[in-house]
């Protein structure tokens, strides 16, 4: 008669053939289409929650097979540009299909600008993720004194403000109170501040920054649209 | 190349039960002028595929026979050397025995008890020393606690209980451990008032000479009376390993557990207080590094995985060795996770996180305690829950890899 398995060992098999049911009914869970966003890095950013990926993610040229020898070759030196893996890289033909805009006060193609290669070499101002990093969650990624890149020698002939000027508020280095009264793409239909004073205090503006209520109101310009692909 | 005495098995091969065989074959020249002593070995080399192997086994039969050697041998699924003995031994096969050798042996003569804990096929040296009282008609009491798993793993039981009847000096308590469970504090306690300066010999699994050695130690018995004759399933008897050397290795072993825990109690303090590291940052938002510290986690898991592997191909030896390295790569592997993201993340990845968190504590746990028979209910079900979370977590970790690139 054969001897019984001892239990420490029947527990371990029994644990490896339920674990690997699991693990495979994960994987098999995770392969339907509805279950996709699990794969983000993280929650989509504010007024992206009904994009599907591949609003983004679109299909990089090529077979798999092709990407990896195009990859190989690349590193090899054999081929002048690098090849994506299963995904094109996300930049800012994704992002301005919906949010091109005739007018803005910031566009990231006048970062292109040789004046500009500073605010390229420290922000990536060029790039809109730069600013807009997704699956963080919130509207804007970016520190809001980076305005200090481009504005260091502001000088204003007719200085709009009443109460402080520009120069006094760059002089004092407060640059966290920009997007108190300034919108930095322009997309709203308003006049900024006349007053120091009545400013969006620095809280509200990183509340919105986090995807919180706008303090520019809702009138909007250029409404992102719906579907661009 | 054999060089040794080489006998030509001609005797007998004994059942003892269903995977337990004695073999009985002469005396090799050059052994004449020997005389081997209670509890010693003999190591046995032949070829195998070509490969000389060796491995030692105790001499049951007593030490005064002169005409033949008898081995009494498990067969073990992977055993390189008992299934080649099982197979291959009969009239006419040659085989190296090397001189009786083995420190844990024992004076006849003397006049202080011998207390023999014994489990399993751990039995074999108790065997041979009753044998040899037996026969030389030793004065030395002698007892003998067997302990098997069931009923059917017991070896020699009729001869054991003949000889206890026969000669008063020598008893015997055998203990089935699923019916009656494992000897408790209180029975080498009650062994220990019985039979007052003993010796005490212990030949089991590791587990089994642990939880005896520790016992033994608590009662207050002196480490020089306690002998350990340290068995492998695989190789057979093995050369006594020290009680300090057990303890030492089970105290890396709680060390590195408590390690583990607390590294794993910080990481999830600094991702739920959501404690800034720019400089890691900054190095976690580039996909090379993404790549390659996850690659470094994936290399882990895969070294990891080699334990259940040789476990599960029943090869206990290399199992043994791999236990320590398994052990030890657990905090690397927190520290390499800390590495790659210091956040729980998101969906799929914070499902990952969790489970290997939960892996490595489960794992953290079942090094940090050793096996006792209070703990073994738990250990158990935590091992279990430590497979099933190890083969979920791995499964998660290679899709979250592959999409992370394919994305």
């Amino acid at each position: 008669m054969p001897h019984p398995p001892p239990p420490e060992r029947t527990i371990k098999i029994v644990s490896y053939a339920i674990g690997a049911l699991l693990a495979l009914s994960a994987l098999a869970v995770l392969v339907l289409p509805q279950f996709e966003r699990v794969y983000a890095k993280g929650p989509p950013n504010t007024g992206h929650q009904t994009l599907a990926c591949a609003d983004c993610h679109t299909q990089a040229a090529g077979t798999v097979r092709q990407q990896l020898q195009a990859k190989l070759q690349y590193w090899l030196g054999n081929r002048a540009t690098d090849a994506s893996f299963g995904h094109e890289t996300v930049g800012n033909a994704q992002c301005t299909a919906c949010h091109l805009r005739d007018v803005d006060n910031h566009p990231v193609h006048r970062f292109l600008e040789p004046r500009f290669a500073g605010a390229r070499a420290a922000l990536g101002a060029h790039l809109c993720v730069s600013c807009h990093r997704e699956h963080k969650g919130v509207r804007v990624t970016m520190i809001p004194t980076a305005c200090s890149n481009c504005h260091q020698d502001l000088d204003i002939k007719n200085e709009p403000i009443v109460d402080i000027s520009h120069k006094q508020l760059v002089k004092r280095q407060a640059w966290s109170t920009c997007l108190g009264c300034h919108d930095f793409h322009g997309n709203h239909r308003r006049a900024a501040q006349k007053q120091f004073k009545e400013a969006y205090s620095e809280s509200t503006i990183m509340e919105y920054l986090a995807g919180g209520p706008s303090p520019y109101g809702r009138d909007i310009k250029f409404l992102a649209k719906k579907g661009a692909r | 190349m054999l060089r040794l005495p080489i006998v030509r098995f001609h005797l007998a091969v004994i059942d003892r039960g269903p995977r337990v065989k004695s073999f009985r074959f002469e005396i090799p020249q050059g052994h004449d002028e020997i005389v081997p002593k209670p509890g010693q070995r003999l190591v046995i080399r032949t070829l195998i595929n070509g490969v000389p192997v060796g491995r030692p086994y105790t001499i049951t039969s007593p030490v005064t026979e002169r005409d033949h050697y008898e081995i009494t041998v498990q067969r073990e699924p992977q055993g390189f050397m008992s299934n080649w003995l099982f197979e291959n031994m009969r009239a006419g096969v040659a085989i190296e025995v090397l001189p009786p050798s083995g420190t844990s042996f024992f004076d006849l003569a003397d006049s202080r008890p011998l207390v023999s804990l014994v489990g399993g096929i751990g039995v074999t040296p108790a065997l041979g020393i009753c044998r040899s009282a037996a026969v030389g008609g030793s004065k030395r009491r002698i007892h003998v606690d067997y302990s098997v798993s069931t009923r059917a793993d017991l070896v020699c039981e009729d001869e054991l209980k003949t000889l206890t009847a026969k000669h008063g000096t020598v008893s015997l308590h055998t203990r089935v451990t699923r019916e009656q469970g494992r000897f408790k504090a209180d029975d080498l306690k009650a062994l220990a008032v019985e039979l007052p300066k003993s010796d005490w010999l212990i030949c089991g699994s590791k587990p089994f000479q642990f939880e005896a050695q520790k016992l033994l130690l608590a009662q207050g018995i002196g480490a020089q009376n306690i002998h350990v004759e340290s068995f492998d399933a695989v190789g057979g008897a093995m050369p006594s390993a020290t009680t300090e050397a057990t303890v030492r290795s089970t105290m890396w072993r709680t060390v590195i557990g408590y390690l583990l825990l607390a590294a794993v109690a910080a990481f999830i303090l600094q991702a739920l207080l959501d404690l800034k590291f720019p400089l890691l940052e900054r190095l976690q938002a580039k996909t090379v590094y993404s790549a390659l510290t996850g690659a470094a986690i994936v290399a882990l898991l895969v070294y990891q995985w080699q334990l259940g592997y040789v476990r599960l191909r029943g090869r206990i030896a290399e199992a043994s060795r791999n236990y320590g390295v398994h052990i030890a790569i657990g905090p690397a592997i927190i520290f390499v996770i800390w590495l790659h993201s210091i956040k729980f993340g998101y969906a799929l990845s914070m499902a990952l996180s969790i489970t290997m968190l939960a892996s490595l504590a489960t794992g953290a746990v079942l090094g940090a305690r050793p096996r006792s028979p209070r703990w073994d209910g738990g250990r158990r079900v935590l091992l279990g829950v430590h497979i099933l979370l190890t083969c979920l977590g791995s499964a998660l970790a290679v899709t979250h890899g592959f999409m992370s690139l394919w994305y």
